[in-house]
């Protein structure tokens, strides 16, 4: 806007043209544009509305991405939750007591003392300790 | 009232004084608008615009993860995870029953209980705390007005019972109340962060406005020497232990023999982490560190280490030992009686003699005894990275009744933790070097540097020599006739010392009724040690003798190390063992 009454005083422009001594003491007549000046003040109007145009579609843009934006991080919170609810089921699965009940309700028993093969360098073999069965009953199970 | 009427007319008619009356009426209403004008604009215009932001802006608290606690091999004793804490502000509230109706079936409590918390004065209660965030969503959907959630953390203990003692627990503000996570607060604890930015009308950050991210620092992880399944062993065998009719309570500590780490360490009864409040108080501590008992007869092992060092016997040294022996103002008897029988060192260590023992001692004298048992560590804690560690009790020498310079030599009236009875045997073990047991591995920085820990400086206690010939004379006591056979392990050369202690009654402050402490401390395999495990069993009813009580314990702790760790038997043979000198 502030660019458009530079060409709604053309006062200067014409004064310059005309001899001072006459022309200021009556109001300066308008001089009419000059032939080139149309097109230019269209282009500049046409930059100035492109300008805004693009501007708000940035700025929609930029509003249309922030709510993706946030559906997004709203979905990796979830599965963040999810992930996380899934391996304090793991960690609970793992735990020592957890695993011996399991493998108790399954029939296991403790093993009882391994029997060890060992491979000597020079490739023999020697079988130390004495590898027996498990046949001890599972322990009481302690706290539910 | 008329000449005051035409005075009236008369002034006002005076267009001068009306035009200068009403500039000034007009001038002074302009300064009022303009001295404000300045006020706001010029002297207070900061504020108000920061006002203003500040309705836009929203401050995020992001709370900072607190540091994992794990085991040897990495697996999560204690972590936390993201919960919710569901509030009412009961001022807020317009229908306190209905509200109260439709809270109590997903918070799993009644109606009742809500309404008291409801009605209460003041802008905030907690209504519950630690929920599933899935769950805190089912009640935030019913969109009650006066209900609202905050994010919050809470602590996980999936091992549940397993190691409780050392991890300890945290209280509702997640700092630490006992074990590592009281005794590394500030390494588990992270620095919260903050995300300020400005907000739309519906909630939504404005796009390119003032937006700062201040980053939360998840605290450090802290890693123990502890290896889960073998601290989970150790807690079933002093479970089944503890069943035994008289015992009240039972306490052991596995020892790596080459670098003093602790890998399993616990005391029956234990409590479950994740709910600490369902035992007493006095059941929360770490009863291994914290909790000293009269060693017995597992002390004689310290009187042997000062006799084999200072030269005054080997294992073979012949000894004629009566079944009792007057000290001071006491007469010390043997556990059972006998005619004096020609005991060898290794006989009297095996055989578990008083007598013999305190024969020896005085041979040391007490000034000596002091210097070895110091030497190993008693009187002194070990500085293992546990809250509340005992020092154990031991007098100097000086201070000794006569009585006590008679009992010390086979571990009465001196005290210790079974920490510090693991520790000693693991110097023997160890070619005579005690290493100071330590528990925390490492502790682990947020972007995985890992931070190193001060060791534990190694000492010499022992010579090499006199740390295999005790070695030796300890295998004796599992072996033909003596006093821990029930501590064998198949295939396996096992080496240790039983021990059983009066336990002082505490309510006549003697040691009638107290009952006694079986004990029994010990290493495998004898000739290439691997493990230490130092065992107590408190029985104030019951009487049974380390050999019988302990050594059990001892047996299925180990070989499950033993076994589970993949080390071989060593496939050599016992030595013969000569513990008297009579039949020859």
């Amino acid at each position: 806007m502030s660019a458009l009454p530079a060409y709604d005083r053309p006062q200067r422009v014409a004064g310059r043209r005309t001899e001072p001594t006459r022309v200021s003491l009556q109001r300066p007549v308008a001089a009419p544009a000059p032939a080139g000046r149309a097109p230019f003040v269209a282009l500049i109007l046409f930059v100035i509305g492109a300008g805004l145009i693009a501007l708000l579609v940035l700025n929609t843009a930029i509003a249309a991405d922030s709510f993706t934006e946030r559906s997004l991080s709203q979905q990796i919170e979830q599965l963040r939750l999810q992930e996380q609810e899934l391996q304090q089921e793991i960690g609970a699965a793992q735990a020592p007591a957890a695993l011996a009940r399991a493998a108790v309700e399954q029939g296991m028993v403790p093993a009882g003392p391994p029997g060890f093969l060992i491979v000597h360098p020079d490739g023999t073999t020697q079988v130390v300790g004495e590898a027996k069965p498990a046949t001890r009953p599972p322990p009481p199970a302690r706290r539910n | 009232m008329s000449p005051r009427r035409g005075t009236r007319r008369l002034r006002l008619s005076d267009p001068h004084r009306r035009v200068r009356f009403g500039l000034a009426v007009v001038l002074t209403v302009l300064t009022i608008i303009g001295g404000r004008l300045v006020q706001l604009q010029g002297l207070d215009g900061m504020k108000y615009a920061a006002a203003a932001e500040e309705l836009r802006l929203t401050r995020l608290d992001l709370p900072a993860a607190r540091g994992q606690i794990l085991d040897r091999d990495g697996n999560a004793l204690a972590y936390s995870v993201e919960a919710r804490a569901i509030f009412a502000d009961p001022g807020m509230i317009v229908a306190p029953g209905r509200t109260a109706l439709a809270l109590a079936p997903l918070l799993a409590t009644s109606a009742d209980a809500l309404m008291g918390e409801l009605t209460a004065d003041g802008r905030f209660v907690y209504l519950a705390r630690g929920l599933d965030p899935a769950g805190a969503q089912a009640i935030m959907d019913l969109q009650l007005a006066g209900i609202g959630e905050l994010v919050e953390q809470r602590r996980e203990y999936p091992a549940e019972w397993t190691a409780a003692q050392v991890v300890g627990f945290v209280g509702q503000d997640d700092t630490g109340l006992a074990g590592i996570e009281d005794q590394y607060d500030d390494v588990l604890t992270g620095t919260p962060g903050q995300l300020v930015y400005e907000q739309g009308r519906f909630g939504l950050p404005i796009p390119a406005a003032t937006h700062s991210l201040e980053e939360a620092v998840p605290g450090s992880d802290v890693q123990l020497t502890l290896d889960q399944d073998l601290q989970f062993t150790l807690e079933q065998a002093l479970a089944v232990a503890n069943e035994n009719a008289g015992v009240s309570s039972a306490q052991a500590v596995v020892l790596d023999v080459a670098t003093g780490q602790v890998l399993a360490m616990g005391g029956s009864p234990g409590y479950n982490a994740a709910d600490p409040g369902g035992v007493r108080g006095d059941q929360l501590a770490n009863p291994t560190v914290s909790h000293v008992i009269e060693p017995g007869s597992v002390n004689k092992m310290i009187t042997f280490a000062g006799a084999l060092e200072e030269g005054l016997i080997t294992p073979e040294t012949e000894l004629t030992v009566p079944d009792n022996i007057a000290v001071s103002d006491i007469v010390i008897n043997d556990a059972w009686g006998h005619a004096p029988i020609h005991f060898t060192a290794t006989g009297i260590l095996g055989k578990s003699s008083n007598v013999g023992t305190v024969m020896l001692a005085q041979q040391l004298g007490n000034a000596r005894l002091e210097e070895y048992l110091r030497r190993f560590g008693l009187g002194t804690a070990t500085g293992i990275e546990l809250p509340a560690e005992s020092n154990g009790i031991l007098l100097p020498h000086e201070e000794w009744s006569g009585s006590q310079a008679g009992t010390i030599p086979f571990g009465q009236g001196v005290s210790m933790t079974v920490l510090q009875m693991a520790s000693m045997f693991q110097a023997v073990a160890n070619d005579g070097v005690l290493v100071p047991p330590r528990i925390v591995d490492q502790v682990i920085g947020p972007d995985g540097t890992v931070i190193d820990q001060p060791g534990s400086e190694p000492r010499r206690v022992l010579e090499p020599d006199t740390s295999a010939d005790l070695r030796y004379m300890l295998e004796s006591v599992t072996n033909e006739g003596g006093t821990a056979p029930l501590a064998r392990i198949d295939g396996y050369r096992v080496a240790g010392k039983t021990g059983t202690a009066q336990r002082p009654n505490p309510e006549c402050r003697c040691y009638a009724g107290g009952g006694y402490w079986a004990t029994f401390a010990g290493f495998a395999p004898a000739d290439d040690p691997r493990y230490v495990i130092a065992i107590s069993v408190e029985q104030p009813g019951g009487s049974g003798g380390g050999g019988v009580i302990a050594a059990p314990v001892f047996t299925s702790i180990m070989s499950f190390a033993l076994g589970d760790n993949g080390v071989a038997p060593t496939g050599t043979p016992s030595p013969e063992f000569r513990l008297t000198t009579d039949e020859d």
